[in-house]
């Protein structure tokens, strides 16, 4: 191992990202779907996968709000990344007593270890 | 592919003699040199002793031998007795065809300089240093040569055809050098006596020697390599804590503590225990490295959400239980925890 290949350990782990997600389906029967083109997720040194578990790899926010892993699934698809939050796991009414909806005005982000990538034309 | 040594340390001085290879003119000169000194007889006549001479055929001799049955010298005499022979062809043995490229030969010679000026007998633990070498596979190959016999009488012929006859299916070459197996199969004996010209008593006969082809360098590298034993073995005594020395030394092993630490990251929803407590189970808080002390940000070690909202750390204290692999929080918060309220924690402890 040389000092580049713990450049990119550090890069892996120690280089959190923050991106903004963006609606793609509104109408799906069970998911609200965001996405966000050319993100995926870091590629993480075999030895540490053990101390660094999917499910702590990043952190979803909606308006600020943390999102528990048990309310979205997420998906990578090609060179897009994709959150679905689970409609049943969100509650029924906002608190002004309007059905829960996600929409467009709302703001999600993901933040951890996520990386922007570039596709070669 | 790397064609040449690079590494000094293996760059060691062979004796020409174990590098020159096996040539074609090796095995020419290894057959005469054995008819010479070996099989071919002194004769005798007129209670002389005569050496026979043994020459080797190239294009003019042998077509003039052919042609009129005998040679000549300068001075116009028929040479007689005499030997010639020549080599016919090289073919490849096919029977022992090897792997060429991956085998070596491997071999040794006790006798170094290196010990030269050591007492073994005085010094523990050392071995003599011996020579290893390791030479490539050769190309086998069965030559045939031709040989042709002149002499004046039949009794000289008889004592050298006797001769050949009985070094055939031998191992023809010096005790220190070059070693081939010659077969003879078949003497032809003819006898000419010409109106005018000289009794000449004449018996030609193949052989086939079976024998093997070694070039000095082959893709530019020696194809005889040297190198020496060890001298002495020297254990070190290393006491390893953490048992990942026997792991290759690597940089990740050598900073592997603050590696570890740095890549240790959980996320999980707290279990309630009351109402201002509540806690993580199956989890492991780290150790905080020597060397990152002062530097790593210990007030947010973690981060608490409940129902998505961001806690202050000022609001809470945690203690680790080990045994227990919990780390319990106890909270100061303007309201009560409910059971149904999500507590999520996120930072540096590690999901069992």
């Amino acid at each position: 191992m040389n000092v580049r290949l713990l450049k990119n350990i550090m890069k892996e782990v120690n280089e959190p990202n923050e991106f903004e997600l963006y609606q793609d389906s509104t109408f799906h029967p069970f998911y609200w779907i965001y996405k966000i083109d050319n993100v995926r997720v870091k590629t993480l040194y075999s030895k540490l996968i053990d101390l660094r578990k999917p499910s702590a790899r990043f952190d979803v926010f909606i308006n600020g709000l943390f999102i528990s892993e048990n309310d979205y699934i997420f998906e990578e698809i090609g060179n897009d990344f994709y959150i679905k939050f689970i409609k049943e796991k969100f509650p029924e009414f906002d608190r002004f007593g309007n059905p829960y909806e996600l929409d467009e005005t709302d703001e999600v982000k993901i933040k951890g270890d996520v990386e922007k990538f570039r596709v070669k034309e | 592919m790397d064609k040449k040594e690079t590494n000094r340390a293996k760059q060691l001085p062979i004796e020409k003699e174990f590098i020159k290879g096996v040539k074609l003119i090796d095995i020419d000169t290894t057959i005469a040199e054995y008819m010479k000194s070996v099989i071919i007889p002194d004769l005798e006549e007129n209670s002389n002793v005569i050496k026979v001479p043994l020459l080797y055929g190239n294009a003019e001799r042998w077509e003039g031998a052919r042609k009129n049955g005998y040679i000549r010298d300068q001075r116009g005499r028929i040479q007689i007795p005499l030997v010639m022979f020549k080599r016919n062809s090289i073919e490849r043995n096919n029977l022992l065809s090897n792997f060429k490229e991956v085998n070596k030969i491997a071999t040794y010679q006790k006798y170094s300089k290196k010990n030269r000026y050591e007492r073994f007998s005085l010094q523990n633990g050392v071995k003599p240093v011996q020579e290893l070498y390791s030479i490539n596979v050769p190309d086998y190959v069965t030559l045939t040569y031709e040989v042709m016999i002149w002499t004046s009488f039949t009794e000289h012929m008889n004592k050298i055809v006797e001769a050949y006859q009985f070094a055939t299916d031998r191992y023809w070459g010096k005790e220190d050098g070059h070693k081939f197996k010659v077969k003879i199969d078949s003497f032809d004996n003819q006898q000419e006596v010409g109106e005018g010209s000289e009794r000449v008593i004449r018996t030609t006969f193949t052989m086939v020697v079976n024998a093997y082809l070694l070039p000095e360098t082959y893709n530019e590298k020696p194809v005889v390599q040297k190198s020496r034993t060890a001298k002495k073995i020297v254990w070190g005594v290393e006491t390893d804590l953490t048992g990942n020395s026997f792991i290759t030394a690597n940089l990740y092993n050598e900073y592997a503590t603050v590696i570890d630490f740095v890549a240790i990251r959980g996320s999980q929803m707290a279990v309630f225990v009351n109402s201002s407590t509540v806690k993580l189970v199956n989890v492991k808080k780290p150790i905080l490295p020597s060397e990152l002390i002062g530097v790593f940000d210990i007030v947010n070690w973690f981060r608490v959400y409940i129902n998505g909202d961001f806690i202050s750390p000022s609001l809470y204290t945690y203690s680790y239980d080990g045994s227990q692999n919990e780390i319990i929080f106890s909270f100061t918060l303007p309201f009560a925890i409910d059971a149904n309220d999500e507590v999520a924690i996120t930072g540096k402890f590690q999901e069992l």
